[in-house]
C-alpha cells in the first residue's frame, strides 16, 4: 500500500520537529548546567572569602577582628585572587566603617556575618561584615 | 522509515521517533530544575556568628535590681556579665541588663529579620535567672528561623551552667 503524498510530509515534519526539539533541549541543558556551575563556583568563592577574611590569622585573634589590623590592611587581594570583591566591616558601637576592595560587577553573590572587634586588650564591640563577590 | 512498508505505517514511525524525543528532551529538561540553596546551613551560620559576636562584646555600666537595691556589674564580655547578674540567687531584676543586650542585638541582626534571645542560669538546685529580649518583630509562630546555642559552665561550685540561645528568622 503506497503513502499518500501527505502522509509522507506529515512523517518528514514529525522527524523534523523530533529533531529541532532534541537540539533545543540539549542548547537549553548545556547553557543552564553551565550558569548552574558558574553560580556555585561563585558561592563557593564567596564562602571561601567570607571564611579566610574571619579567619586570617594576620586580621584577628582569640575570635575577634583586630581594629589595628584593619587599620593597617590596605586590601584582601591574597585572599579574593581572579575575583572582583568587596568586604565591609561595620562598628556597630562607634559607627567605624572599614572597606576592602574595588567593589563588585556582573553577577554577583552578599554574604553576611558578624565579629566582634577588639580594641587594644580590653574593649570588644561588636560588627557586621558584609562580603560580596562578583564575576 | 521502513522503506518496504511505506503509508501510514510511515506516519506511525514518525510519531513513534517524535515521542522518544520529546520523553529525551523531558528527561534532559527535568533535570535543569533550580538547585536547592543552602539557606538553613547558611542561616544557622550567621545566628552563630552574631550570638558568639554579641557574647565577646564588652558590656559597660550594666545595672541589675537586686534585693532592692541597683547594682552596677563590673565590665565585660556580655557572657560574663550574663553569668553575672543570672546566677544571683533570691529575688533578682535584670530587667535593666535588657537593653543593654538589645542595644548589642539590633544593630547586628538584618533589619529585615526579627530574633529572640534567652539566657538562663541553671543548677543542681533548680533554674535561678533568666533574661529574654526580642528584637525587630515579635516572634512569628511558624516559618524558617535559624538557632545558634552557647553553654558556659560557672566556677560556682554548684554546677551551674549559663545557657544562652538565639534565634533568627526572616520576617516575610
Amino acid at each position: 500500500m503506497d503513502a499518500e503524498p501527505h502522509e509522507e510530509l506529515f512523517a518528514l515534519a514529525a522527524v523534523i520537529a523530533g529533531f529541532l526539539l532534541l537540539l533545543g533541549s540539549l542548547g537549553l541543558a548545556v547553557e543552564r548546567g553551565r550558569a548552574r556551575a558558574e553560580s556555585k563556583r561563585l558561592e563557593e568563592d564567596l564562602a571561601a572569602l567570607r571564611d579566610a577574611f574571619l579567619q586570617d590569622g594576620q586580621l584577628s585573634e582569640a575570635g575577634c577582628l583586630e581594629a589595628e589590623a584593619l587599620n593597617r590592611t590596605e586590601d584582601l587581594d591574597r585572599l579574593a585572587p581572579s575575583r572582583s570583591y568587596e568586604v565591609r566591616v561595620t562598628d556597630t558601637a562607634t559607627g567605624l566603617l572599614w572597606t576592602f576592595g574595588g567593589g563588585v560587577h556582573g553577577d554577583t553573590r552578599v554574604s553576611l556575618s558578624a565579629a566582634c572587634i577588639r580594641y587594644g586588650r580590653s574593649l570588644v564591640t561588636p560588627g557586621r561584615v558584609s562580603v560580596a563577590v562578583g564575576e | 522509515m521502513r522503506p518496504d512498508r511505506r503509508g501510514s505505517l510511515a506516519l506511525l514511525d514518525a510519531l513513534l521517533f517524535l515521542t522518544v524525543v520529546s520523553a529525551a528532551s523531558a528527561l534532559l529538561l527535568s533535570d535543569l530544575a533550580p538547585r536547592a540553596v543552602d539557606v538553613r546551613g547558611d542561616g544557622e551560620r550567621y545566628a552563630r556568628a552574631v550570638l558568639q559576636t554579641s557574647l565577646a562584646t564588652t558590656v559597660e555600666g550594666a545595672l541589675i535590681l537586686a534585693h532592692g537595691q541597683l547594682i552596677l556589674l563590673d565590665p565585660g564580655p556580655l557572657a560574663e556579665i550574663l553569668a553575672d547578674a543570672l546566677a544571683r540567687p533570691g529575688r533578682v531584676n535584670v530587667l535593666p541588663l535588657l537593653w543593654k543586650v538589645t542595644a548589642s542585638l539590633n544593630p547586628l541582626v538584618r533589619e529585615d529579620w526579627g530574633y529572640l534571645f534567652t539566657a538562663a542560669v541553671t543548677s543542681e538546685t533548680g533554674p535561678r535567672q533568666h533574661l529574654t529580649a526580642v528584637g525587630h518583630v515579635p516572634f512569628p509562630a511558624g516559618g524558617d528561623n535559624f538557632a545558634a546555642t552557647a553553654r558556659f559552665p560557672l566556677a560556682d561550685g554548684d554546677s551551674s551552667v549559663l545557657d544562652v540561645a538565639l534565634r533568627l528568622y526572616p520576617r516575610t
